[in-house]
C-alpha cells in the first residue's frame, strides 16, 4: 500500500514531463485548430539538437535552450506559414476534405523522423550531465528520483506559466486569443490572422524544445522516440482539453499517476491498455475533455 | 472538335452521331490486359512486389469506401485488418477451417466490430474521430501483444502466429509460388473496384459524397448521417478484413506489432490520399506508383541510408496534400483522356478524309 | 493563373509516374546493379571465381548495434578465409558477402530472403539475430529450398516447425534459460545460499515473453516462488514504478529481459533506488550485453554484479591462444571481441565449411554437407570455426546444434567474468553472492568498458 502511495509523487513527476510535452500540442490546437501530428518528431528533432550541442561543444541542454528554443520557434513558424497556411486557405475556400492538414502533418512527421534516421542512424544516444546523475531521495530511501526529472516537472510548470502569461497578459497574446475565438472578426479588427497563427505554432514548438532539453537528461535521443510521446500527448491533451494550458498539465499529471499507480496494482502493460480505454471513453463521452474549448 | 476531348474522362466525343466503342475505355482495357499478364515470366521477387502493389491497392480501396467517399479520416484500419487476419488464422490453426471460409467469418465479424465502434464514434468531429481510431488500433495491438490466448485458443502474444505451410493446396489457400496469390488478389481488386464503381454511381454514393461535402447541409436534407456512415464502415471493414486474411496466407506469419500497427494504417491512408480519395481508381493508382518506389528504394538504399524509403513516403505525402489534394487520380485521368483524344482524333480525321475522298 | 498551376501539377504528377516507371523497370531487369551479379550454380566442370553468401542482420532498428557487431564478425571471418585461399574445393573461390538489413522488423527479413535468393542468387542465407525476424525469414528460405543458417535467434519455432532447410547454430531460448538456472544452482552450491523467491520483468516482445515463460517454468521445477511477473510495454519512458514494485516484493533473484534502450532505463532506475536483489539480476542478455548499454547507463555501477548469459565461451581468450591473438588484433582496430562478433564469425565459418565439403554451390549438396557437418573443438584441438567456444557443432534431425553452449558471467569490477559452466570459467574466478551493498563506491573500482583490469592476459 505504501508503495502505491509513493507511486503518486512518481506519477506526478512523470506526468509533469508528459504535460510539458503536451503543452505545445494544446497551444497549437487551441489557436489554429490544427492537430499537429508531427509533435513527436519535432520533440525528437530538438532532442537531437541538444545532443549534438552537448557532444560536440559540451553545452548543457538547459543552456542549450537559449539557442534551440528560438530555432524551433522559427521552425514551427515556418511550418505553419508554408505548409499549414495554404491548406487552411484552401479549406476555407472549397469543399475539400477538412482532413488535409492532419494528413500533411502525418506525412511531415514521417519525413522528419526518417530524415533524422538517415542522418543519425538508429542507435540510442544518451548524455551524462550533472543533473542527470544527481539522485534525489527521501531520508528513509523509500522514494527516489533523479534531479533531471524534477527539473522537468518544474520546467513544465514554468512553461505553462510563461505561455499563460504570454496569452493573457501581453498584447500579442490578446491578438492570438482573439484570432482563436473568431478568426473572421479578429481579422476585421485589423489583426494579422495568419501571423498570429504562425506565432502560436512557433510557441508550441518552442515549448516542445524546452521539454526536449529536460527529456534528454533522463531518457535518450533516437529517431523513433517521438512516436510514443506523440500518441501519449494526444491522449493527455484530449483528457485535459484541447486548447487548455492548465488542462495539458493536469492531463499529463493524471496520465502519469495512472501509469505509475497502475503499474503497482496491475502490470505495466495492463495499465497502458487501461489508459487507452480511458482515452476512448473520454473521447466518446466528453471530447472536449476537462477544461477544453470546442 | 478538340474542345470536346477536354471533357471528363469517360465522356466520348460524339461525331456524326456515332460514339466510338473504345472511347473512354481504351486505357481501361490496356491496363486490364497489362495487369492480367504482367506477372508471367517475371522473377519471383518482382512477382512479390506486384502482389504487394495489388494488396495495398485493395486495402486502400477498402479504406477509400469509408474515408474517401464519406470523408472521415480513419487511422485505425490496421486494427480491422488485424481482426480479419487473426480470426482466419486462429480458425485455421486451431480448428482446421479453410481460410476461404475463415475469411468470410472474419470479414463479417470485423464488419460488425466496425459498426460497433462506429456507433459511438461517428458523432465526433473529424480530428477526434481520427484520434479514436488510432487509440482503438493501439489498444488492440497492446492487448494482443500481451495476451497468450483468447477463448482458449493460443495466440502467442507478441511472438505472433506462423501459418502452417501446406505447399500447393487450393482448398487451404496455400500456394507454392506467387502467381496464384497474384491472380487471387487481382480478382479481389476487381471485385472491390466494381463495388466502388457501383457505389460511385448509385444513390448511396451520392449520399456519401453529400456527407463529405457538407454534413450539416446533408443532414438538413434528411440524410441520416449515422446510418450511411455505418454502411460505409461495414463495407470497408468487411473488405479490409479479407485483406487481413490474405496477408496471413501470403506472408504466412502475423504478429500484433505489424498488423495492428500505426505504420500500416498510415500507409494505407497515404496510398489512398496520394492516389486520390473518393475516386474509383485513385487508391489503385496510388499503390501502383508508391509501392514499387518504396520497395525498390529499400532494396537499393536500405543498407546505406536507413529509412530513406519511409522518408520519401513522408515527403510525397506532404507534397501531394499541398499541391494535389485530390490526389494524382484526376491528372492521370486527364492524361489518359487527352491521349485518347489525340489517338481517336487522328483516326476520325483519317476516316473523314477517306470518306470525303471516296 | 489557374491554368498555369494545373500544368505544373500535371508535370509533377507525370514526373512521379516516370520515376516509378524507371525504378520499376530497372528493378525488373534482373536487379543486379549494386551487388555483384555473378553467383548461381556453377557450370559443369568449372569453378566460380567467387561464391556469394547472403547475410541478413538488423543494421537499423532496435537491434542495430547488435546486428552491426554480427556483421563485422562475419566480415572478418570471410577476410581470413579468403586470405587462406578461399574455398579450396572450388578452386580457391573467394567468398563475397551480400549484406541485407532486416530493419529489426519481421516481414522485412522475409522479403530480404526473397531478394537474396531470387535476385542475388545466393546459395546460402545466414541471419538474422532477432527471433521475430528469423522465423518468417527461415520459413521463406525453406519454401525457396535454400539452406538457411540461423544465428543469434533463440525462438523455438525456428527448429521445431519442420523446416528441412534450416539449421540453427546457437542456443534456443529454452536452453538459454536452462543455463541460467544451472548457473543459479551452481551459485547456490558454491556459496551455500538458498533461493526461495524470484521476480521476472521483461519487455512484452516475443523474446522477452518467451524468456519469462521458460524461466518461470524451470524456476517452478526448482520450487522457487514467483513474487512479481511484470511485462513492460516497449519502448518505456520510465521504469521506476516497476522497480519499486519489485523492491517491495523483495525477491531473492530478478530475471530481466530487455533490449538496449529499456535495459538502460531499468538499470538506471534500480541504481537510483539503491535496489538490488540479494542474489542478483540474472539475464539471458539481449540489451544487457550491447555496448550502447554500458556507455548509456548513468553510472557504470548500475551493471556491476549483474549476471548475464553470454552466447559464447567468454573464457575463450584465456583458454585458447588463437582467440587471444585474435582479440588483441581486433583491439588494435578498435573492435571488441564479444558474443555478437563471435556469432557472426562462426556463422560465416560454418557456411564456409559447408561449401568446402560440398564443393559446389548446388543447394542440395550444401544442405547435405550441413547435415553431415561435425566440427569438434577443444583446448587440445581447437577449431577456428568455433570462436563461440562450443565443444562441437553438429545439427540434429531438426536442424538444431545440440552442442551449443553459452557462459553465465558476472560483471566484476566492470568485467564480464565467466563462471558457469565450470569449463568456461575464468581462472580463479568466483561468484560474488550475496551482492555487496556498495552502490556509492562501485564506479570507482570498475574499469572502463572493454578493458580487462585484473583479468588482463
Amino acid at each position: 500500500m505504501e508503495n502505491t502511495l509513493l507511486a503518486i509523487p512518481q506519477g506526478i513527476i512523470l506526468g509533469g514531463a508528459y504535460g510539458a510535452i503536451a503543452l505545445g500540442l494544446s497551444v497549437i490546437f487551441g489557436v489554429t485548430r490544427v492537430i499537429n501530428f508531427a509533435q513527436g518528431s519535432m520533440l525528437m528533432a530538438s532532442c537531437f539538437l541538444y545532443y549534438v550541442l552537448y557532444e560536440n561543444y559540451g553545452i548543457d541542454p538547459y543552456i542549450g535552450i537559449i539557442a534551440v528554443a528560438p530555432i524551433m520557434f522559427l521552425f514551427g513558424y515556418a511550418v505553419q506559414k508554408f505548409l499549414v497556411k495554404p491548406l487552411i486557405i484552401r479549406e476555407r475556400a472549397s469543399v475539400i476534405e477538412p482532413t488535409s492538414v492532419m494528413m500533411m502533418t502525418i506525412g511531415f512527421d514521417f519525413a522528419l523522423m526518417y530524415l533524422f534516421m538517415m542522418i543519425f542512424g538508429a542507435s540510442y544516444r544518451t548524455i551524462k550531465t550533472t543533473a542527470s546523475g544527481i539522485v534525489v531521495k527521501t531520508a528513509d530511501g523509500m522514494f527516489t528520483t533523479t534531479l533531471s526529472r524534477i527539473i522537468a516537472l518544474i520546467a513544465g510548470l514554468v512553461l505553462a506559466f510563461a505561455l499563460w502569461f504570454i496569452f493573457n497578459k501581453t498584447e500579442l497574446g490578446t491578438k492570438i486569443r482573439a484570432v482563436a475565438q473568431n478568426r473572421t472578426a479578429a481579422g476585421l479588427c485589423g489583426v494579422d490572422v495568419f501571423k498570429s497563427y504562425s506565432i502560436a505554432f512557433g510557441l508550441g514548438v518552442a515549448a516542445l524544445a524546452v521539454s526536449g532539453a529536460c527529456l534528454l537528461q533522463f531518457l535518450y535521443a533516437q529517431p523513433n522516440m517521438g512516436t510514443m510521446f506523440g500518441v501519449k500527448s494526444f491522449m493527455i491533451v484530449v483528457l485535459g482539453g484541447l486548447g487548455s494550458i492548465p488542462g495539458a498539465l493536469i492531463g499529463g499529471v493524471i496520465f502519469g499517476v495512472v501509469e505509475t499507480v497502475g503499474a503497482q496494482l496491475i502490470t505495466g502493460t495492463a495499465a497502458t491498455m487501461l489508459s487507452f480505454v480511458l482515452f476512448i471513453i473520454v473521447l466518446v463521452v466528453k471530447p472536449t475533455g476537462l477544461f477544453g474549448k470546442k | 472538335m478538340n474542345k470536346q476531348d477536354e471533357k471528363l474522362p469517360g465522356a466520348a466525343p460524339v461525331v456524326d452521331g456515332k460514339k466510338g466503342f473504345l472511347e473512354g475505355k481504351l486505357f481501361l482495357l490496356i491496363f486490364a490486359v497489362l495487369f492480367a499478364t504482367v506477372p508471367l515470366g517475371m522473377s519471383s521477387f518482382t512477382q512479390h512486389i506486384l502482389v504487394l502493389v495489388l494488396f495495398y491497392a485493395f486495402c486502400a480501396s477498402a479504406w477509400n469506401i469509408l474515408c474517401g467517399y464519406i470523408g472521415v479520416l480513419s487511422l485505425g484500419h490496421s486494427a480491422l485488418m488485424g481482426i480479419g487476419a487473426y480470426t482466419t488464422t486462429l480458425l485455421l490453426v486451431h480448428f482446421g477451417v479453410s481460410p476461404w471460409i475463415g475469411m468470410f467469418i472474419g470479414a463479417f465479424l470485423t464488419g460488425i466490430v466496425g459498426v460497433l465502434i462506429g456507433f459511438p464514434c461517428f458523432r465526433m468531429s473529424g480530428p477526434y474521430f481520427t484520434l479514436t481510431t488510432i487509440a482503438f488500433a493501439e489498444l488492440l495491438r497492446v492487448y494482443l501483444e500481451n495476451t497468450k490466448e483468447i477463448f482458449g485458443m493460443s495466440t502467442k502474444g507478441a511472438s505472433g502466429i506462423t501459418v502452417p505451410y501446406t505447399g500447393d493446396n487450393v482448398a487451404m489457400l496455400s500456394f507454392l509460388g506467387k502467381i496464384p496469390f497474384y491472380y487471387l488478389m487481382l480478382a479481389l481488386l476487381v471485385i472491390i473496384l466494381l463495388i466502388t464503381w457501383g457505389i460511385d454511381r448509385s444513390k448511396l454514393g451520392y449520399y456519401f459524397v453529400a456527407i463529405r461535402s457538407d454534413a450539416d447541409a446533408a443532414e438538413s436534407l434528411g440524410i441520416k448521417l449515422l446510418k450511411y456512415k455505418l454502411i460505409g464502415m461495414f463495407i470497408s471493414a468487411f473488405f479490409i478484413a479479407i485483406a487481413g486474411a490474405f496477408y496471413a496466407q501470403f506472408f504466412r506469419y502475423i504478429n500484433p506489432t505489424r498488423i495492428f500497427g500505426l505504420d500500416m494504417s498510415i500507409r494505407i491512408a497515404l496510398i489512398a490520399v496520394v492516389g486520390g480519395q473518393g475516386k474509383i481508381f485513385g487508391p489503385t493508382i496510388g499503390a501502383v506508383i508508391l509501392i514499387p518506389i518504396t520497395e525498390l528504394l529499400s532494396l537499393y538504399f536500405g543498407a546505406t541510408l536507413p529509412g530513406l524509403h519511409l522518408f520519401i513516403y513522408g515527403v510525397v505525402m506532404v507534397l501531394v496534400v499541398l499541391f494535389m489534394p485530390k490526389g494524382i487520380n484526376d491528372y492521370v485521368m486527364r492524361l489518359f483522356s487527352w491521349l485518347e483524344g489525340l489517338l481517336f482524333g487522328r483516326i476520325r480525321k483519317a476516316k473523314e478524309t477517306a470518306r470525303t475522298n471516296s | 493563373m489557374k491554368k498555369y498551376r494545373f500544368k505544373t501539377r500535371l508535370i509533377v504528377a507525370f514526373l512521379i509516374a516516370l520515376l516509378a516507371a524507371v525504378t520499376a523497370l530497372s528493378g525488373c531487369s534482373g536487379g543486379d546493379s549494386g551487388d555483384s551479379g555473378d553467383a548461381g550454380d556453377t557450370p559443369a566442370g568449372e569453378n566460380p571465381a567467387e561464391v556469394e553468401l547472403g547475410f541478413i542482420w538488423p543494421e537499423t532498428g532496435g537491434s542495430s548495434a547488435i546486428g552491426l557487431e554480427h556483421k563485422i564478425g562475419a566480415q572478418k571471418a570471410i577476410d581470413e578465409i579468403n586470405a587462406n585461399g578461399g574455398v579450396k574445393s572450388m578452386g580457391g573461390a573467394k567468398l563475397v558477402p551480400v549484406w541485407k538489413d532486416s530493419e529489426s522488423t519481421a516481414d522485412v527479413g522475409a522479403t530480404k530472403v526473397e531478394e537474396l535468393v531470387t535476385v542475388d542468387n545466393v546459395p546460402i542465407v545466414i541471419g538474422c539475430y532477432n527471433s521475430v525476424v528469423t522465423l518468417p525469414a527461415a520459413e521463406r528460405a525453406n519454401a525457396l529450398q535454400t539452406p538457411f543458417l540461423s544465428m543469434g535467434a533463440v525462438g523455438m519455432g525456428i527448429t521445431n516447425s519442420g523446416f528441412e532447410w534450416v539449421f540453427r547454430i546457437n542456443n534456443t531460448a529454452e536452453y538459454d534459460v536452462v543455463e541460467l538456472i544451472k548457473g543459479l544452482q551452481l551459485a547456490e552450491e558454491e556459496k551455500g545460499v538458498e533461493i526461495k523467491t524470484y521476480a521476472v520483468i521483461y519487455e512484452n516482445t516475443d523474446w522477452g515473453a518467451d524468456n519469462a515463460e521458460y524461466f518461470k517454468k524451470y524456476a517452478e521445477e526448482e520450487g522457487w516462488e514467483c513474487v512479481v511477473d511484470e511485462p513492460v510495454t516497449t519502448p518505456a519512458t520510465d521504469l521506476s514504478s516497476q522497480v519499486a514494485k519489485i523492491k517491495a516484493a523483495n525477491p531473492d533473484v530478478v530475471n530481466a529481459s530487455f533490449y538496449t534502450n529499456d535495459a538502460i532505463l531499468f538499470a538506471d532506475a534500480c541504481f537510483n533506488s539503491d535496489y538490488q536483489p540479494p542474489y542478483g539480476f540474472w539475464s539471458s542478455g539481449g540489451g544487457m550485453q550491447a555496448q550502447d548499454f554500458f556507455t548509456g547507463v548513468q553510472d557504470p555501477g548500475s551493471y556491476e554484479y549483474m549476471f548475464v548469459q553470454e552466447d559464447w565461451g567468454v573464457a575463450g581468450p584465456y583458454l585458447y591462444d588463437w582467440i587471444k591473438e585474435l582479440k588483441d588484433q581486433l583491439a588494435t582496430e578498435g573492435i571488441t571481441l564479444n558474443s555478437y562478433f563471435a556469432q557472426g564469425w562462426t556463422a560465416a565459418y560454418v557456411a564456409y565449411e559447408a561449401l568446402e565439403a560440398a564443393g559446389t554451390t548446388d543447394k542440395e549438396a550444401i544442405r547435405t554437407a550441413l547435415r553431415d557437418l561435425d566440427i569438434e573443438n577443444s583446448v587440445d584441438n581447437p577449431s577456428r570455426v568455433v570462436l563461440t567456444g562450443y565443444p562441437r557443432i553438429k545439427f540434429d534431425e531438426q536442424g538444431q546444434n545440440t552442442y551449443s553452449t553459452g557462459t553465465i558471467c558476472q560483471y566484476q569490477e566492470g568485467v564480464a567474468v565467466g563462471l558457469s559452466p565450470v569449463s568456461n570459467r575464468f581462472p580463479d574466478a568466483e561468484f560474488i553472492i550475496p551482492i555487496p551493498n556498495d552502490f556509492a563506491s562501485r564506479a570507482g573500482n570498475m574499469v572502463e568498458w572493454g578493458e580487462l583490469g585484473k583479468w588482463e592476459i
